[in-house]
């Protein structure tokens, strides 16, 4: 395979880029400059050798922990359960969040083959184990029927594995079938000043307002 | 470049590049279709929530000549099925269900087929607590009789003669086994596929092949025996060695709680 095919067949590979517009990225870059091409290459590597995912939360970092694991004025008390990196992104955006967070690397997804084994469920059932700082744990998965269902799997798990844990859901202000990702920062504040418990989880009574905020 | 409207599922949504998502529809018209709809994952989009797993609606489509995906225009929604994602059993059967359609049906057009894969949804959203299993169970069958793969109960599938009382089930050949055959089968080795069925396990499992719920409710046991069975007729004559994970999450834990 030629460079330039080979090229080609990489950025093919990325979401939304089909063959055309691989082979036009492909032709603009043999346009440029040499350095461009060095400078895309080099940060294409770095993000390789650089960026892991945090070993308590599952954020993406470059430091394990993660600053807002390692960040001493967040509430270590407040767990946000968010199905995506990009989901910690979008939230942090907010700035109205001050707690700790989880990222469990996707939703259940049975006809993707995406069950609970393939989440980090596990891990989070240790942050949660004896002697946790976490009083309530916020499941803020996107208000879709995929999201739904890991949030109703997560609440039964928790049940289960921490009956005196508080486990909370953010509110409707999303839009049914949305994505967190996409909402802007006065819609995500919303949805966690409103948060409402699951019925029948433990944990103090009236989860929503002030903790938060 | 038709636009056709028909009543549709969706069976399966992805997200596609930044603002767009893929969807996987069952329709009463077109068979199977994929569509694309694009700005569907802005936060304004109008269309963009609407497609979500399971919703039944009226989906437009811009149908194209011999391509796979279709731009997806409109889809206005006749019932959406959020409350399957309430439950995990339920929502467990509603994937397995989809995927039996997405899976095994044929790509053209099949009103049985759409009708059971909808009428299932929508029985399995709204059946009681204690029902969500038998309701799962009616409705795969249901689709699978529908695709013309009707399980013989009363017959030997072998040489054709009655079988009454306790009886085997041989998923593999399809059906029942007189006592001959039966012993017959399970001398030459291989019998995973055959499960024994006394006299009120065959009155359940015929309610289920069509697709009624069975007059007894069923315990712990007989649900999994009753999925396992289904699993394996699925696998067995509809699969073709395709992978069906939803069928094997649904099988594979107790999502919903049973009588027992
Ligand atoms: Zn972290
Ligand atoms: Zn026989």
């Amino acid at each position: 395979m030629s460079a330039i095919e080979e090229l080609v067949a990489e950025f093919a590979k990325l979401p939304g880029i089909g063959r055309k517009t691989a082979q036009r990225l492909t032709y603009f870059l043999l346009k440029q400059p040499r350095e461009e091409s060095a400078r895309l290459a080099r940060a294409v590597a770095a993000l390789g050798e650089r960026v892991r995912t945090c070993s308590q939360c599952g954020d993406l970092t470059e430091a394990d922990p993660c600053a807002i694991c390692t960040d001493p004025r967040r509430d270590a008390g407040l767990l946000c359960v968010v199905e995506e990196a990009s989901d910690v992104a979008a939230i942090e955006r907010a700035a109205e969040y001050r707690g700790l967070y989880h990222v469990l690397g996707g939703r259940l997804s049975p006809l993707d083959g995406v069950g609970p084994d393939r989440l980090n469920v596990a891990r989070l059932l240790e942050r949660l184990a004896n002697g946790t700082t976490v009083r309530e744990v916020i499941v803020a998965t996107n208000p879709s029927v995929e999201g739904e269902a890991t949030a109703h799997y997560l609440e039964r798990t928790l049940h289960e594995r921490a009956p005196a844990l508080g486990v909370s859901r953010l509110a409707r202000g999303l839009p049914v079938g949305g994505e967190l990702e996409y909402a802007d920062g006065e819609t995500i504040a919303q949805a966690f000043a409103a948060r409402r418990r699951f019925p029948g989880a433990g944990g103090a009574e009236g989860a929503g307002g002030g903790a938060a905020a | 470049m038709p636009l056709v409207t028909t009543p549709a599922v969706i069976l399966h949504v992805m997200p596609y590049g930044d603002t767009s998502k893929i969807v996987r529809l069952l329709t009463r018209d077109l068979g199977l279709a994929s569509g694309i709809a694009r700005g569907a994952r802005r936060a304004k989009s109008a269309t963009g929530p609407r497609l979500d797993l399971f919703a039944l609606g009226s989906a437009t489509l811009r149908v194209r000549e011999a391509r796979e995906l279709s731009p997806l225009t409109g889809f206005e929604i006749a019932r959406g099925h959020a409350a399957l994602g309430h439950d995990v059993g339920r929502f467990a059967a509603a994937s397995a269900l989809a995927e039996l359609a997405l899976k095994c049906a044929p790509a053209e057009p099949h009103a049985e087929v759409f009708g059971a894969v909808a009428g299932g949804l929508a029985a399995l959203e709204s059946a009681a607590a204690g029902d969500v299993e038998v309701t799962a169970l009616a409705a795969c069958w249901r689709v699978v009789v529908a695709l013309g793969f009707s399980p013989s109960l009363d017959r030997c599938v072998t040489c054709g003669s009655p079988v009454a009382g306790t009886a085997h089930f041989s998923a593999a050949q399809g059906g029942a086994l007189c006592a001959r055959h039966a012993a017959a089968r399970e001398e030459g080795g291989g019998f995973d596929d055959v499960t024994r069925l006394v006299p009120s396990d065959r009155a359940t499992l015929a309610a289920l092949v069509a697709g009624l719920l069975p007059e007894a409710p069923l315990d712990a046991r007989h649900a999994v025996a009753h999925r396992r069975l289904l699993r394996s007729f699925i696998r067995h004559h509809l699969a073709e060695d395709r992978p069906l994970p939803a069928l094997a999450f649904w099988d594979r834990s107790a999502w919903t709680a049973t009588s027992s």
